[in-house]
């Protein structure tokens, strides 16, 4: 236990992923707090899952499975979808949902490091296509559930009314058209809030901002890409969303939907990111400036996971063009010296 | 007494590491002279003229002649030897090479006592200390044994003397600079006459006080009026590589693809100048100052050694080993690397021997985590070119700059996976060469068959002007002489 609460730089993988494990934490209570105990059960099931596949993949490829079972990654990868999940989903999503993270994502590109996009988002997004309506009416309304009517839920299928309910940017798309913003702020997803923010979700990610900040000072994470995202997405949120009646205020697009914890979890993923903090910097950017415009103009209401799977196509580009100089690279002699002494 | 100018670097190296130095095993303990009782010296892969007589038994002096390496430079016998055999073995470099080793056994246990070539004048002219220098054996102490006279062309303006000893548990240079202080600056005045040298800037870490402090209290006179200053770097690995010491001390950026001499700027290590120092009386470079360290040696000890001691009598000079599985490397814990079976004695280069616990490190793939380009000291980025390498993409890890690569290993020593990444980049950089020796040949080839080809063209094209001048000639001739008869017949 020592071991996992050091400080510093990671020695290992391994100390790597539990870094980030321990940086979920804080969200992760924050969400159960929230949304009821299904995001606990979301976790556990994608966890099944995609342990599951981890150990068929390795099986298939003749690599050995405890090492990869054991260094945490696979956890992890089911961890985060399991938070991006909706909380009241059947239950044969995030099992799923964990297969094809682990067994598409990554074993199919050959395990851990050699995935060329985020697991957890593709899994995200081939749920979104193939079961929609899973996807987006599992969502609890924040802080109306009971545990015992969240399991009732899941029995008896997608019928809980009260329970689930549209997420706050489902609502601007859906049944704000043609609100106010006066109108929408009565709405009781922005109850106790204000300026455009719902307290439960945003509770959630300003836990995940602790996380975020622990990553930061133990160096797993560099600032660059969450900063990049918040800059692309908030810069175009803030420049068109000056009249809140027609768009979605920055402060929702800042606090609400998995703005900030994709920037903080998701985007940093040294696998399928850019990899100089230039490179960071611009893969950052490009995913909170495609989300903008999936939100805004696309057809899904949050449209992240998209974002992050279209710029990690983009990343041999990014770096090879954002590879920084190297000391000694022909032509330039720098430095104050300028030439012959 | 005038203190010469000491200033901080406030440059910076981008990454590198700073790390627990480990030089306090072996600082204070007092140099012992080591003479063991066989020698076993390589000789050079490269064709070589031999300059003693080594058939069984003969006997070779103490300072004489041994041979002559293809770059010019004459090793001397470091003592006075008898022949015992000539064996077949692996040179002692970080790849090894098959080699031939004279095997002597040693008579005399001093090194040559009285000067074995001539000395020179405290004047000496460039040509004679550029001859001297090779029939000394002159070689670069601080690790490339470059050899020294190649370095003293061009026009040279800087002298920077390298005492930033930047790797943990190496003292050599720092023992050299305390004890052998007056024969440094000597080596430094000789040079900066001889090469109308305007600058002098001696580096040091600033872990290695004494060495600043034994410096500054013997300059000599002779000095007074030149501008020689000190820099102390921050302790960082590793600062004292050549271009990022050149770049730390004064501010000059040099190209990886030239070398500094190129620029001007003269750098030596300043075993290089006690050496030096010590041929301009006649003495040729037989003996090295080597650290003997590392957790796994008993009693860790800096050794002067003669060229040749078997690495075998060094690491029992200081102690041995621990009991246990241990692992001995030339070299610091950083950059060196694991001694080959069947390698010769100690060479010229060897400043260390480091032996630690043999550990078995667990290797998990690469995740990119990006740690190593944060270490790396010339901005590198290993985890692209250790994917690149590790599918074979040659020609892509040399467009990510490969071919930059100090091979340092500060990327092994903060790499969470444990990946062996020097050993790759080591690895594709020996393939490039080859490849691009390759290369050079086929080149060379062509452009033979191509001036053959051209040779025979004009050949033949000669040959034919030639044919056609005759014909034309026998032509013009048959033509008079019809010319003629047809006269006749009229």
């Amino acid at each position: 236990m020592m071991r996992i609460l050091r400080w510093g730089p990671p020695r290992t993988t391994r100390e790597i992923m539990q870094a980030v494990w321990i940086a979920l934490v804080p969200g992760t209570l924050t969400s159960l707090w929230v949304f009821g105990s299904g995001v606990l059960v979301n976790i556990c099931l994608t966890a099944v899952g995609a342990l599951l596949a981890e150990w068929l993949g390795q099986r298939l490829r003749g690599c050995a499975t405890k090492p990869a079972l054991q260094d945490g990654s696979t956890l992890l990868t089911a961890w985060l979808l399991g938070l991006a999940l909706p909380p009241v989903a059947p239950l044969w999503l995030p099992l799923v949902g964990g297969m094809i993270a682990i067994g598409c994502g990554k074993q199919l590109y050959g395990g851990l490091g050699q995935n060329p996009l985020n697991p957890a988002m593709l899994a995200y997004a081939i749920l979104l296509i193939g079961a929609p309506v899973a996807m987006t009416t599992g969502w609890a309304v924040p802080f109306q559930h009971a545990p015992t009517v969240t399991v009732q839920a899941w029995l008896h299928g997608m019928t809980a009314d009260g329970v689930t309910g549209a997420t706050v940017l489902d609502l601007y798309r859906t049944t704000f058209e043609g609100l106010t913003a006066p109108e929408i702020a009565l709405h009781p997803m922005f109850e106790g809030g204000g300026f455009g923010i719902a307290p439960g979700v945003a509770w959630v990610a300003l836990s995940h901002v602790v996380g975020g900040i622990y990553l930061l000072s133990r160096r797993v994470i560099r600032w660059q890409a969450p900063v990049g995202v918040l800059v692309g997405l908030l810069g175009l949120a803030a420049f068109f969303g000056i009249d809140p009646d027609n768009q979605v205020p920055v402060l929702t697009h800042a606090l609400a939907g998995a703005t900030i914890f994709a920037a903080l979890f998701i985007v940093t993923d040294p696998v399928s990111g850019a990899t100089s903090p230039r490179g960071q910097w611009w893969f950052g950017v490009g995913v909170g400036v495609i989300t903008y415009l999936i939100r805004t103009y696309g057809l899904y209401p949050d449209g992240i996971a998209f974002a992050v799977l279209i710029m990690n196509f983009c990343v041999p580009w990014i770096d090879q063009y954002t590879r920084p100089r190297i000391h000694g690279e022909v032509h330039a002699i720098r430095g104050t010296g300028r030439g012959r002494l | 007494m005038t203190k010469y100018a000491t200033t901080l670097s406030t440059r910076r190296l981008p990454g590198g590491l700073s790390a627990p130095d480990g030089k306090g095993l072996t600082a204070q303990v007092p140099l012992r002279p080591l003479t063991p009782e066989t020698l076993r010296i390589a000789l050079p892969t490269e064709r070589y003229m031999p300059l003693a007589a080594w058939s069984i038994g003969s006997i070779i002096k103490a300072g004489a002649p041994l041979f002559m390496t293809a770059q010019g430079v004459i090793q001397a016998c470091p003592r006075t030897v008898q022949v015992t055999q000539l064996v077949d073995g692996m040179t002692l470099s970080s790849i090894p090479e098959r080699c031939q080793i004279l095997q002597l056994t040693v008579l005399e246990p001093s090194p040559p006592t009285q000067p074995c070539l001539a000395p020179l004048s405290s004047r000496p002219d460039p040509a004679d200390l550029q001859k001297r220098a090779a029939e000394a054996g002159l070689v670069g102490l601080g690790g490339a044994g470059f050899p020294a006279h190649q370095k003293w062309s061009g026009e040279l303006h800087t002298l920077v003397v390298n005492g930033a000893e930047c790797e943990p548990f190496l003292t050599a240079d720092e023992r050299v600079m305390r004890e052998r202080a007056p024969a440094i600056w000597h080596a430094i005045d000789v040079l900066m006459r001889a090469y109308s040298l305007t600058k002098c800037v001696i580096v040091l870490e600033d872990n290695t006080p004494d060495a600043l402090a034994a410096l500054q209290t013997t300059h000599p006179e002779a000095l007074q009026d030149r501008d020689v200053s000190f820099t102390i770097l921050e302790s960082r690995y590793p600062s004292g590589a050549e271009r990022q010491l050149i770049w730390l001390a004064l501010g000059l950026e040099i190209p990886t693809t030239a070398r500094p001499v190129e620029y001007g700027i003269l750098v030596h290590n300043p075993g290089t100048l006690a050496a030096l120092a010590d041929a301009i009386d006649g003495y040729p470079l037989t003996d090295r100052i080597v650290t003997v360290t590392g957790p796994s040696i008993i009693s860790p000890g800096v050794f002067r050694a003669p060229i040749g001691t078997p690495i075998n009598a060094l690491i029992a000079a200081a102690g041995g080993l621990q009991p246990g599985d241990h692992q001995v490397r030339h070299g610091g814990p950083y950059m060196g690397w694991e001694i080959p079976e069947e390698a010769p004695g100690m060479h010229a280069m060897t400043h260390c021997l480091y032996a630690a616990p043999a550990i078995a490190r667990t290797t998990s793939p690469c995740i990119r985590c990006g740690l190593c380009a944060e270490a790396c000291p010339v901005q590198l980025q290993p985890q692209q070119l250790f994917a690149a390498l590790s599918h074979g993409q040659l020609d892509h890890a040399m467009h990510e700059g490969l071919a930059h690569c100090l091979r340092c290993g500060a990327c092994d020593q903060v790499c969470p996976s444990a990946l062996p990444l020097t050993d790759q980049f080591q690895t594709g950089l020996t393939r490039q060469r080859a490849l691009s020796d390759e290369a050079k040949r086929a080149d060379r080839a062509r452009e033979r068959f191509n001036a053959r080809a051209r040779r025979l063209e004009r050949q033949a094209a000669e040959a034919e002007t030639r044919r056609h001048t005759r014909r034309q000639q026998s032509e013009s001739a048959l033509e008079r002489i019809r010319a003629a008869r047809a006269k006749e017949s009229i």
